[in-house]
């Protein structure tokens, strides 16, 4: 589904200086597989999804999905973003039939994400969890098979986020979608996905990766199962060693 | 006390101190109220009156109109491609400061006296404050939105009606608000110095005949209008912006 290769990136710092974010980065993701990229704050996650949507072009590398290589933004690839991405002046019934114009999609999709009662309001009566789902009924409309989450949940009070966590694995997985979750949480990254990339500071590098094996659908009890807290302790230790090593370097 | 009493009586103060103006500093030139109600109602009955204010109001909806749609299509297009932005907007800023009533003797050289000369003057007055209005909106589209409009392959025509328009709209009322006001003064300013018709050369003629009555109550009918110009756009807004309720 989707390949990475040989990725290279720099940005321009401060001075006006070349610094590499990724250096001969490579990642593969197979179709249907739920993928949580873990990694501290800055170290080029959102920078990695902006250029695997086609937002930002790499210095040098390859993006290929679905056996083609990609450089622009597309249907096949829908990004959903921790802020609102929705358009407010569209009700949600537009909202969904600006990207797809079957009209059985938009009602079959706004049914499954529960918002079919709601089609005639605006993103700004919603809460920010039917925000959500809307903007996920709206990937899954125009018939993507590859979504990229950006720190979706980040904003959303704990509560609702876990019943949002089910609604989520519940649709997607029946919907059989390729997702690749980007956050910073490793509860959220162990309770949704199949496998963990563990990434570690710039240039950024995959530090570990490895399966949660979990059957879906999977409840809040997981939590306290010592597989559970093994995986935690697992990646906790991964981010002690890649500070440590880097440490050692400086 | 009610939100409709205030005004009223707030109309109420205004009108004393005007009586009592008009009482104290009494040099025949400056009418009563009550002078300038009376002729308000000789004027109900004649043609002349309606007929200048429908001069008037005509000469604001054309030159408007032809500023809404060169102020709104180009503010859009120089607010999302900003490499032409870059362009236009150094020469748009130096144009912009000079008020309406400065071109008037340029209209006249190019427009002659008449309706061409006060379209032209309505048009400079309200395209300013609605193309830059525009332009503020357009250029301040999200770049969360842009790339999702990218995404979903939201492109060309589709992308200035849907998303930039739309986006921009709120912007776009807040300057056709601005510039209907500026449009409304600025016909008068046209009609008093080159026009043969119109609310400002009634109140021009009034004046030269010392007919201070007749010139208030011009005064006071371009006042009304605005108003209710104002307040036709008002209701627009809310028609056109139901997702800002």
């Amino acid at each position: 589904m989707l390949k990475i290769n040989n990725l290279t990136h720099f940005y321009s710092n401060a001075n006006q200086q070349k610094v590499p974010i990724f250096k001969n980065f490579n990642l593969e993701i197979k179709s249907g597989e739920i993928v949580a990229l873990l990694g501290p704050s800055g170290c080029g996650k959102t920078t990695l999804v902006n250029i695997i949507a086609g937002y930002i072009l790499p210095t040098s590398g390859e993006i290929i999905v679905n056996g083609l290589k990609t450089s622009n933004p597309g249907k096949d690839r829908v990004v959903i973003n921790q802020e609102n991405d929705l358009f407010d002046w569209m009700t949600v019934y537009e909202n969904m039939s600006l990207v797809s114009s079957s009209h059985q999609d938009v009602d079959k999709f706004l049914r499954l994400s529960g918002l079919h009662d709601f089609q005639l309001s605006y993103p700004g009566e919603l809460s920010g969890g039917m925000k959500k789902r809307l903007s996920l009924a709206r990937a899954l409309a125009v018939g993507s098979k590859f979504i990229i989450m950006d720190e979706p949940f980040g904003s959303i009070d704990y509560d609702l986020r876990q019943s949002l966590y089910r609604e989520f694995l519940s649709i997607v997985r029946e919907a059989g979608i390729t997702v690749l979750i980007v956050t910073h949480d490793i509860d959220e990254a162990i309770f949704l996905s199949e496998y963990i990339v563990l990434l570690g500071q710039k240039p950024t590098r995959i530090l570990n990766k490895f399966k949660v094996n979990f059957c879906y659908p999977r409840q809040n009890e997981i939590r306290q199962l010592p597989e559970f807290m093994n995986i935690q302790k697992v990646i906790i230790e991964g981010y002690g060693s890649s500070r440590s090593a880097i440490g050692n370097n400086s | 006390m009610s939100k409709f009493i205030r005004p009223i009586i707030g109309l109420i103060l205004f009108l004393i101190a005007w009586e009592m103006a008009a009482i104290n500093f009494h040099n025949g030139l400056l009418p009563t109220p009550v002078e300038v109600a009376s002729e308000l109602f000789r004027s109900l009955f004649q043609r002349e009156i309606y007929i200048h204010s429908l001069f008037s109001i005509s000469r604001v909806l054309v030159g408007f109109s032809v500023a809404i749609v060169s102020g709104v299509g180009l503010g859009l297009l120089l607010g999302h491609y900003k490499l032409l932005g870059q362009y236009f907007t150094f020469i748009i800023e130096l144009i912009r400061p000079i008020p309406p009533i400065a071109w008037i003797p340029l209209s006249i050289l190019f427009f002659g006296l008449g309706n061409l000369s006060a379209f032209f003057i309505v048009f400079i007055g309200s395209f300013f404050p609605i193309f830059t209005n525009t332009y503020f909106g357009a250029s301040s589209l999200p770049k969360i939105l842009q790339n999702v409009a990218g995404t979903f392959e939201i492109r060309g025509f589709v992308f200035f009606r849907k998303i930039l328009f739309k986006y921009s709209l709120p912007y776009i009322f807040s300057g056709l608000k601005t510039g209907l006001g500026i449009a409304w003064m600025s016909v008068i300013a046209a009609e008093l110095i080159g026009a043969q018709s119109g609310l400002g050369y009634y109140i021009q003629l009034n004046r030269l005949m010392l007919r201070m009555d007749n010139v208030l109550l011009g005064m006071l009918l371009i006042g009304f209008i605005g108003l209710l110009l104002s307040k036709i756009l008002d209701k627009l807004e809310v028609f056109a912006i139901p997702w800002k309720k």
